[in-house]
């Protein structure tokens, strides 16, 4: 059995670090670049 | 009380759709806000959305992420997973208050049993399959694309009935979609949270965090009597209070006979940390 | 209620930061008096756009880093088309547009403009896997939402004089898109010089 309170405590920071570094390497513009034009495949047209 | 669980989710669904004036005008949000993944299931092509969905955003770097590693909605995945597990699925989803409340609607109840235990396993299925495979193969957000009836009700309907351009486009997939749509909704009437418990890929991977999670509702041990009241209750398919089907909305503390069932928060406040704490 | 408003107001900052590191895009930055214009049949409009009004003039960055003007272009008719290489339809109907090049190169310009944060390592291994020949650029955000790209494919075909004459956003197969939207609509933009 896993100590709980570490593992969460890793995730939280692993987290947080994961997204810094997608702030930094671009993957969060992909997010963006991708929610802000109307999927058409998502509204059953696509 | 529960009126308090219904409050909160019918705020953060207000809040997820805060633009309003798309609805208006049949046209989505393009702000900065869309930088930030809303936690629950939410399409970003609905009008109203003023974040992204995290689901979308999930399948989206599966198949385009090219030589960049998606670090950025796999950590919000992981933040969002670790603070709050299934609390997003209880409090935080528009999509899981749209299915209480047309549970609320009156009619003969089907309970939870043997099959829709077994039902609950699916989807994971959906998410390998769909989620995972497909997209990657397909180059296409695969769920979004044949399942999610968020996107169809939340993004399609609103869209095609403001924007003529839209509607005119409207084909066979969104017949498809619609008759997905229905299926779920009448469902629901007669099981509660038929689409969480049996097909939402997002709540799947929400239930890996779980019982790690910050938030949640927990068991002490050493005021639990074992009457099983609390799972026997639960309107959805757990085992033990907190596990992976547990969406946390913490109606079984009212039903614990021994007031054994409280939030993490106020379990370690009296106990300290994860001494009694059932982990299983 | 507490930890609700403790996590709400967590929650808020966390977005209002990221956010702030994020793009942006300007909404609808030129309006035109919409009042006055008459609501166009089906695929009349998109947002700031419309049908039979002047297009605005957008800058965008060829691939060999020239940056151009949609103005530079005026004289002939331009097919402009909004995509991203990550966007399956946009694609999919992409040999439509290597065919109108190829048919009446001449006579029109064809023009692709990345919208999707493409790189521009991107674009070209893209356009070279496929030997496209028709003039290819990147448009940043702010530029394209003159047009106010809400989904894409977005094509906007624009007349000699810079009119907009027709808008289709989505596409089926390339096939289809050439026979029953781009050809039909090129063919009259030429008849009618």
């Amino acid at each position: 059995m896993m100590n709980v309170k570490y593992v969460r405590s890793f995730i939280l920071v692993l987290g947080v670090a994961f997204i810094i570094a997608g702030v930094m390497n671009g993957s969060m513009s992909a997010v963006f670049n991708k929610a802000i034009r109307i999927c058409l495949e998502c509204i059953g047209i696509g | 009380m529960s009126l308090k669980r219904k409050y909160i989710q019918v705020i953060s669904a207000l809040l997820y759709n805060a633009n309003f004036k798309g609805f208006a005008e049949g046209k989505i949000y393009q702000g900065k806000i869309k930088n930030v993944c809303v936690p629950g299931l939410n399409c970003y092509s609905c009008p109203g959305a003023v974040g992204a969905c995290p689901l979308g955003s999930f399948q989206n770097a599966i198949y385009s992420s090219g030589k960049t590693i998606p670090f950025y909605i796999v950590g919000t995945l992981l933040l969002l997973g670790v603070i709050f597990g299934r609390v997003i699925c209880g409090f935080l989803c528009p999509f899981g208050l749209i299915q209480e409340l047309i549970y609320k609607i009156p009619s003969p109840k089907i309970k939870k049993n043997k099959v829709t235990k077994a039902l609950s396993k699916l989807k994971y299925v959906i998410l390998v399959v769909f989620v995972f495979v497909l997209s990657a193969i397909k180059e296409y957000p695969a769920f979004c694309k044949y399942i999610c009836p968020a996107g169809t009700i939340e993004g399609g309907i609103p869209l095609a009935l403001g924007n003529p351009s839209i509607a005119a486009m409207l084909g066979t997939l969104f017949t498809w979609k619609s008759i997905v749509l229905c299926i779920i909704v009448i469902g629901a009437v007669f099981i509660y949270r038929d689409f969480c418990r049996f097909i939402c890929p997002l709540g799947a991977i929400y239930s890996f965090f779980n019982k790690i999670a910050f938030m949640g509702v927990c068991v002490d041990e050493t005021k639990c009597d074992n009457c099983g009241r609390c799972i026997r209750e639960c309107k959805m398919d757990v085992s033990h209070v907190g596990d992976m089907e547990c969406i946390q909305c913490g109606e079984c503390k009212a039903k614990c006979h021994k007031n054994a069932i409280m939030s993490k928060r106020e379990f370690y406040k009296r106990n300290g940390e994860l001494k009694n704490e059932k982990v299983q | 209620m507490k930890k609700f408003s403790k996590v709400a107001v967590l929650f808020a900052v966390v977005c209002l930061s990221l956010s702030a590191c994020g793009n942006s895009n300007k909404n609808n930055a030129t309006d035109t008096n919409q009042s006055q214009v008459e609501e166009d049949n089906a695929s009349g409009e998109t947002g700031t756009v419309k049908e039979g009004e002047a297009a605005p003039d957008i800058t965008f960055t060829l691939m060999d880093g020239t940056e151009k003007k949609l103005s530079d272009y005026q004289g002939k008719p331009v097919v402009m088309n909004f995509w991203a290489t990550w966007c399956k339809p946009c694609v999919g109907e992409m040999p439509a547009f290597e065919k109108l090049k190829e048919n009446y190169g001449e006579d029109i310009t064809v023009l692709a403009l990345d919208c999707g944060g493409d790189t521009k390592e991107a674009i070209e291994d893209f356009v070279s896997e496929n030997g496209y020949t028709f003039e290819f650029a990147e448009i940043s955000e702010d530029e394209a939402s003159k047009y106010d790209v809400q989904g894409i494919p977005l094509t906007i075909m624009i007349d000699a004089d810079g009119v907009v004459k027709y808008i289709n956003m989505g596409a089926s197969d390339a096939d289809s898109m050439y026979n029953d939207v781009y050809e039909p609509a090129v063919k009259e933009m030429l008849g009618n010089k």
